[in-house]
């Protein structure tokens, strides 16, 4: 037991405390049951969750409780940039967003997220004034070459692919760099289907290889690049031929019926990833399975809300929400 | 230099310093993650007291081996040690309790802290948080009456 594992001894309790206004089972029962978009909200509120002026932007809703969890995190943890890596692709998202915004004449955080580790003020400061030189680095090259290119090029795909190539290196550099198992693999884990899902929509929409190239990561270990590449230009059934022999087997199946399913399985893999060491005493896992549990229950109330607001039947809710953290 | 005495007062030191620094810090550890808790719930705090203190009963442990040592050197009493192989045998008497009692702090505090996690949540089972805790503490008493009867035993030996 050293010094490292047993500075956590405060923030893990913290954690283990604040999980129990996490949404359980018969919560979800309650929400999914209630008559409209208020009472869902009014359910919410009830649980502690903080409701925005108008609790009609239900992204507003969500945004506000995932900050405030990743808020207690920063306050809590010891070391609260070992635990960076698990948002850091609203940075990118926020930096993508900013830039096509900016070009498009609307205000250029109009489509930000949050919670981020680069100030919302200072990237949109950067973005408005085209100085990107003030963001820290990677962010200060890769603002600057999207914008050339999106300037030059028109193309928002093109822009989309350099970001997120680059946001998913940077997530394994810094999963590798905290040395933590657990983060470890739920990033790979993300990087790997995230891979997966962009060889997949590639190769249906006939891009090239040059385009996988480009668009995937090398970084993960249980997904080849070299052997996605090599059936680019080949069949699709080669493709899931090859991703059936890897660990994702069990949700690949799902990929070409139902994309949106596979999606739910590789929430609910990397949910379950996170229990075993839910009840630790000490160390970071139950704080990467904290916000991870959130991230999961926000993904189920995202849903939720939708579905209220668009009057959709349970039986079409009830399969895509996510596994709880419990 | 009397080397006899030099090692059994370091025994006697030894005992009570690795003793307390494991309480000291399991001690410190449960109390740390008891404040989140007694922050949401204070009518917590009366069960979580008992978590707190358990792995501090080593420090106690240790200071009774290291006084009973000094009683039995010329310290505090007792027949001063002359000899180097009557110090090393002191020392090695003191050895069970020192590392016994650290080791067992520490492993003590562990088992508490999880008992911190299930008073949070489930109050009325706070007596099996506290009889798991408890049973780390067999083997501290074990390492203390091990170094217990070896201390009041070496002098007698003929060596």
């Amino acid at each position: 037991m050293g010094q490292s594992i047993t500075k956590y001894a405060y923030s893990v309790s913290g954690a283990h405390v604040y999980e129990k206004s996490f949404l359980k089972k018969t919560d979800l029962d309650k929400l999914l049951t209630s008559p409209s978009y208020e009472a869902v909200t009014a359910v919410l509120a009830d649980k502690g969750w903080t409701m925005p002026e108008d609790t009609r932007d239900s992204g507003k809703i969500l945004e506000l409780e995932m900050c405030r969890a990743w808020e207690w995190i920063h306050s809590a943890a010891p070391d609260p940039a070992l635990f960076d890596c698990l948002i850091l692709r609203n940075d990118y998202h926020n930096l993508k967003a900013g830039i096509k915004c900016l070009l498009s004449d609307f205000d250029v955080d109009l489509h930000f997220v949050s919670p981020t580790t680069l100030s919302r003020d200072l990237l949109k400061e950067a973005i408005e004034k085209h100085e990107f030189s003030s963001l820290p680095a990677p962010f200060a090259e890769l603002g600057e070459s999207v914008y050339d290119t999106l300037v030059r090029t028109q193309d928002g795909q093109l822009a989309d692919v350099m970001i997120d190539r680059v946001c998913l290196d940077e997530i394994y550099d810094r999963a590798a760099k905290t040395r933590i198992p657990l983060l470890m693999k739920e990033m790979e884990i993300y990087i790997a289907t995230t891979n997966i899902k962009t060889a997949f929509r590639a190769m249906k929409t006939g891009k090239d290889r040059d385009f996988l190239d480009r668009a995937l990561t090398d970084k993960c270990r249980t997904i080849s690049k070299e052997k996605i590449l090599s059936l680019a230009e080949g069949k699709i059934e080669d493709l899931l031929s090859y991703f059936a022999t890897t660990p994702y087997s069990a949700g690949t199946k799902y990929l070409s019926s139902s994309p949106s399913e596979f999606e739910k399985w590789v929430d609910d893999e990397m949910v379950s990833l996170l229990l075993p060491t839910r009840h630790s005493p000490l160390g970071p896992e139950p704080l990467i399975g904290f916000y991870l549990g959130k991230e999961a229950e926000i993904k189920n109330v995202r849903i939720i809300l939708a579905a209220k607001q668009n009057n959709l039947p349970l039986e079409m809710v009830v399969p895509r929400l996510r596994r709880l953290y419990e | 230099m009397n080397w006899g005495m030099l090692l059994a007062l370091l025994g006697a030191g030894l005992a009570v310093t690795t003793n307390c620094i494991g309480s000291s810090k399991g001690v410190g550890m449960v109390a740390e993650a008891s404040s989140p808790v007694i922050a949401e719930d204070s009518s917590k705090f009366s069960k979580l007291l008992i978590l707190m203190l358990l792995p501090g009963s080593q420090g106690l442990y240790g200071l009774v081996i290291a006084i009973l040592t000094l009683t039995q050197i010329g310290i505090l009493g007792g027949n001063a040690v002359t000899t180097l192989s009557s110090g090393i045998l002191y020392f090695i008497a003191c050895l069970p309790m020192a590392i016994g009692g650290l080791v067992s702090a520490l492993f003590q505090a562990r088992v508490a802290l999880t008992g911190v996690n299930l008073i949070s949540k489930r109050p009325q089972d706070s007596g099996k948080a506290v009889t798991a805790a408890s049973l780390v503490e067999l083997y501290a008493l074990l390492s203390l009456v091990t170094s217990l009867l070896m201390v009041m035993n070496v002098g007698s030996l003929k060596l």
